[in-house]
């Protein structure tokens, strides 16, 4: 990942996640991820990561708290 | 605006996910459950200054997130700013990916990220400090976007981008120690640990 090119997507490879980036670089980086493999499995990656994270950071509400919440509706 | 009678149907739906959040936040249940309670009662009673339409998952974290600082941040209005210090881009990614061909880096990537436990990056993402773990909370765990989250912390949208950038590394750099302690990393040639 030392060419310029390479150095530009990394730049902007959490934007490009985050879909905060616009369409015009957007094309420009799927141009580049195509012919780097490095770029490539670092986005893969990071996209990968994010999977886990959300996927591992759920909670299983009480159901008592369910009710204490829908209880604060009806009694007000 | 929105109609409060219909404040039960409209927001139940989140409640489990306000809930997930606010356990990252307060890192206990206890206090998690009444975050929840307390943003509840104050979202029944400001829903009818809701605008129909505008989004509802939002408006209910701003709340939360209000709510959180204002409770367990009564001191100091602004939270002490930590410094994590210089960490590199991409710091998990140049660790695990050490494979001689694309083939055996991908498969020693699906052994660690295969391998966390939800203990793992709740540990991880629970030891950020709180101004870079809200916005990666509300960023990667939400999914919310960087004006969403500039609007429920209400903080620039610079300031945002440069926590996130920063809390995102600090957030691997735990999540490989979390690895390196359950061994995940083993097959890996010694990195700088």
């Amino acid at each position: 990942m030392g060419k310029r090119s390479c150095v530009h997507a990394v730049e902007k490879i959490y934007y490009y996640l985050d879909g905060e980036i616009t369409w015009y670089r957007r094309v420009r980086i799927n141009w580049h991820l195509r012919s780097c493999q490095l770029c490539e499995g670092a986005f893969d990656f990071e996209d990968r990561l994010r999977s886990v994270i959300r996927a591992n950071c759920s909670e299983e509400i009480p159901d008592d708290l369910i009710n204490r919440l829908r209880s604060i509706i009806s009694d007000e | 605006m929105a109609d409060q009678a219909k404040f039960e149907d409209d927001a139940m739906q989140y409640a489990q996910q306000l809930f997930a959040a606010g356990m990252r936040m307060t890192r206990n249940a206890a206090d998690a459950e009444d975050l929840v309670q307390e943003t509840f009662l104050k979202a029944y009673r400001a829903y009818h200054t809701f605008e129909t339409g505008t989004n509802l998952k939002a408006w209910l974290y701003r709340i939360l997130t209000n709510t959180y600082i204002n409770r367990y941040r009564k001191a100091a209005r602004r939270p002490k700013e930590v410094d994590l210090g210089e960490i590199e881009d991409l710091y998990l990614y140049r660790r695990i990916s050490t494979g001689s061909t694309r083939e055996a880096s991908r498969s020693a990537e699906e052994e660690v990220l295969s391998g966390f436990v939800d203990s793992d990056v709740k540990g991880a993402l629970e030891a950020l400090p709180e101004n870079f773990r809200l916005p990666v909370l509300l960023a990667d765990v939400e999914g919310f976007s960087y004006k969403e989250i500039s609007e429920i912390m209400d903080v620039p949208i610079g300031t945002v981008m440069s926590r996130l950038h920063r809390g995102r590394k600090a957030l691997q750099k735990a999540l490989w120690e979390f690895a390196a302690e359950r061994g995940l990393t083993g097959s890996q040639e010694e990195a700088d640990g």
